[in-house]
């Protein structure tokens, strides 16, 4: 149950994430252009090359299959560092969006007034604040991956070999324990 | 601990979208309306008056608003400049700004401003602006756009200058002045001054013309200068067709401040309006018996395309050799523009009475100095004529033949002495009473003529019989008649040695 339930929200997750960070930022131009005026929609075609760096929808995607592979594995010995590659993504991403921190927007030659405009927006503090939710995701990755590594070696530091029938029967449940884990 | 750098996580996340829609929030909320633009000329600047509300309803405050903008002409040569800023507004407030955008005519250079005035181009307009929501995003912009300048004195022409008389020192010099006010937007109005320098750099006229145009307006003017002329000078303009060459300096004052100047040659083919002044041979006839009536043929061509020459000039006559006055007279002249005049002088001189004796006995030759004056629409016209006239005497080669004597009583003889001359006058006819009084060599009297009338139309010969009685002693020898011919004009005395 809990599984399916699991499963259930990774397909979620991993769709909106998709449509967000993949579908929208690779088509923005066409679904402005169907729903905006045609002004607006020219406007934003010759916007998105510029707001939308080539590379942000393949960090998209790579973040669109770590965030349900996230929550498929949890429990996990992958759970850790997916969760750190995850924080990992979404600061590539975060970082791309906001191309670090200074944003230049071309205006190129509007017709009739022939009017060119470079427009520059530095966003540093935003980018940083934006930066801070996948930073603290890839502490917690580590802090996971660091726990979980931790636990193992005490588990296995405490059940060393031992001929007593308590011994025989601890070690059989940390060996169950450590498969169940993994 | 996980679970603490999830609730961070968490918290982070909120906070980030948070921050991320009070900025978008605020931005939307963020409202400029620019008012009219003004144009204001002070001196020799022109100020651009930008009015601006900015109305701020976001969150934050947008702080260091800065808006700096630069005009450049085609060759980049920086126009104007302007700039505003740094400004704060904070958060749910509003202000008022005014962007001035200053044009200082002085600081540009005469290419540029000769290039502004004259030519149609495409400036560029850079505004750079700036602004800030603190402490997450700044924004800066520039934009650069052209802007079709059009030349408020676009073809300005200096026309072909004209030439007139004036008055009695001055010509009045019309230039034609025209343009089109190329412009949208400004409006021309300023003062022209003119001089009119000749070959050598001297000042020889002044004149001023104020120029206005509306936006898209063409001006058409005339440029009036007075040209100071020496009395040389206006003498050589009315008789000699020549080149009048000249340079134009034109200076264009924007409120009295001299805003742009230039030089322009002024070249003008002067057309003399008494060219080829031609005066006849003078012709006199009998007038009164003080006087003699005068007639001068006087011809001039009016080269003039401008002047229609209507006036009269008086005539002071003169003696040429004793320079006394000898009588007076009247030029009519009607000589319009580019025509011919043929007229006559006509007046009287006092026929010369103490020379009297000599002109009706010797042929010679008469010369007068005429002096003529007038005016034609205030300016004086001088001329001075040398008028001569061949004078035939009345009684040229008078001859008297041998006496004849006969008795006619006891103390006297009767005289019959044959008299001829030639009235070579070519129009007075003598009519004059002749007496004669003879006389001894001791310069007695010893006879008397008997008095005749005579009358000789010119250009005839007389042939007569001088009559007398002369005293019995003066027989066989040599006497002297004085013969006296008493003319309307007077009396001449003429004496001959005879024999009886």
């Amino acid at each position: 149950m809990l599984k399916t339930l699991r499963v259930a929200t990774a397909i979620v997750i991993a769709a909106i994430h998709f449509v967000a960070f993949y579908y929208v930022p690779v088509n923005l131009a066409s679904l402005v252009a169907r729903v905006a005026p045609p002004q607006v929609a020219e406007a934003v075609s010759w916007l998105t090359p510029q707001i939308i760096p080539r590379t942000l929808p393949l960090i998209g995607l790579i973040v669109t299959v770590l965030t349900p592979a996230v929550i498929l594995l949890k429990n996990t010995k992958a759970y850790g560092p997916l969760t750190t590659l995850t924080g990992l993504a979404f600061t590539a991403y975060v970082y791309t969006a906001l191309q670090g921190g200074f944003i230049t927007i071309t205006v190129p030659k509007i017709p009739p007034i022939g009017l060119e405009a470079t427009i520059t927006m530095a966003a540093t503090a935003l980018m940083y604040l934006f930066l801070l939710p996948p930073t603290l995701t890839i502490v917690k990755g580590i802090l996971i991956t660091v726990e979980a590594v931790s636990r193992v070696k005490a588990l296995k530091g405490s059940l060393k070999p031992s001929t007593t029938p308590a011994n025989t029967k601890a070690n059989s449940y940390s060996n169950r324990l450590i498969r169940n884990e993994s | 601990m996980v679970r603490v750098v999830n609730v961070l996580i968490a918290l982070a996340t909120i906070i980030s979208f948070a921050v991320l829609g009070s900025l978008l929030l605020s931005v939307a909320q963020l409202k400029v309306s620019v008012g009219d633009v003004t144009v204001e000329a002070v001196d020799a600047t022109v100020k651009v008056q930008i009015p601006a509300t900015v109305v701020n309803g976001g969150y934050y405050s947008v702080s260091d608003v800065n808006l700096e903008t630069t005009v450049k002409d085609q060759a980049g040569a920086l126009l104007a400049k302007g700039s505003t800023g740094p400004v704060t507004i904070p958060a749910y407030a509003s202000r008022e700004l005014t962007h001035v955008l200053i044009l200082d005519v002085k600081s540009l250079k005469e290419e540029e401003l000769k290039r502004l005035l004259f030519n149609d181009q495409t400036l560029q307009v850079e505004a750079k602006a700036s602004a800030e929501l603190r402490p997450f995003i700044a924004v800066s912009a520039t934009a650069l756009t052209p802007f079709e300048w059009g030349a408020p004195m676009k073809d300005f022409k200096v026309g072909k200058a004209t030439f007139k008389p004036y008055n009695k020192t001055h010509d009045l010099v019309s230039i034609p002045v025209s343009f089109r006010n190329n412009s949208p937007y400004v409006s021309v109005e300023a003062e022209v001054e003119a001089g009119l320098l000749d070959l050598q750099g001297r000042l020889k006229g002044v004149g001023t013309l104020t120029i206005k145009a509306r936006p898209k307006a063409a001006f058409n003017g005339t440029l009036n200068l007075l040209l100071k002329l020496s009395e040389g000078e206006l003498e050589e303009l009315l008789f000699k067709d020549f080149q009048l060459n000249y340079k134009l300096l034109l200076k264009i004052l924007h409120r009295g401040v001299e805003a742009y100047s230039l030089s322009e040659p002024i070249s003008y083919p002067w057309q003399a309006p008494l060219a080829n002044l031609q005066v006849g041979a003078a012709q006199l006839s009998p007038y009164n018996a003080t006087h003699l009536a005068f007639r001068v043929p006087v011809s001039f061509e009016n080269h003039s395309p401008l002047i229609d020459l209507a006036t009269e000039l008086k005539a002071i006559i003169y003696n040429a050799t004793s320079g006394l006055p000898q009588g007076a007279g009247l030029l009519p002249m009607n000589a319009p523009r580019r025509t011919s005049f043929q007229g006559f002088l006509e007046g009287y001189v006092l026929v010369p009475r103490e020379a009297l004796t000599s002109l009706l006995f010797k042929d010679r030759e008469l010369n007068y100095r005429v002096n003529l004056e007038g005016e034609y629409e205030g300016v004086p016209i001088k001329l001075s004529l040398t008028v001569k006239r061949d004078w035939g005497a009345p009684v040229k080669d008078l001859k008297l033949g041998k006496p004849e004597a006969k008795p006619y009583n006891a103390t006297h003889f009767k005289l019959l002495i044959p008299m001829n001359f030639t009235n070579n006058s070519d129009f007075l006819n003598l009519e004059a009473k002749l007496t004669a009084d003879f006389y001894d060599l001791d310069g007695k009297i010893i006879g008397v003529g008997i008095p005749q009338t005579i009358t000789v139309p010119a250009k005839t010969s007389y042939q007569g019989l001088l009559q007398g009685l002369i005293s019995l002693k003066a027989l066989g020898r040599q006497y002297v008649a004085k013969l006296t011919f008493e003319t309307a004009y007077g009396k001449a005395l003429k004496e001959v040695v005879l024999v009886a």
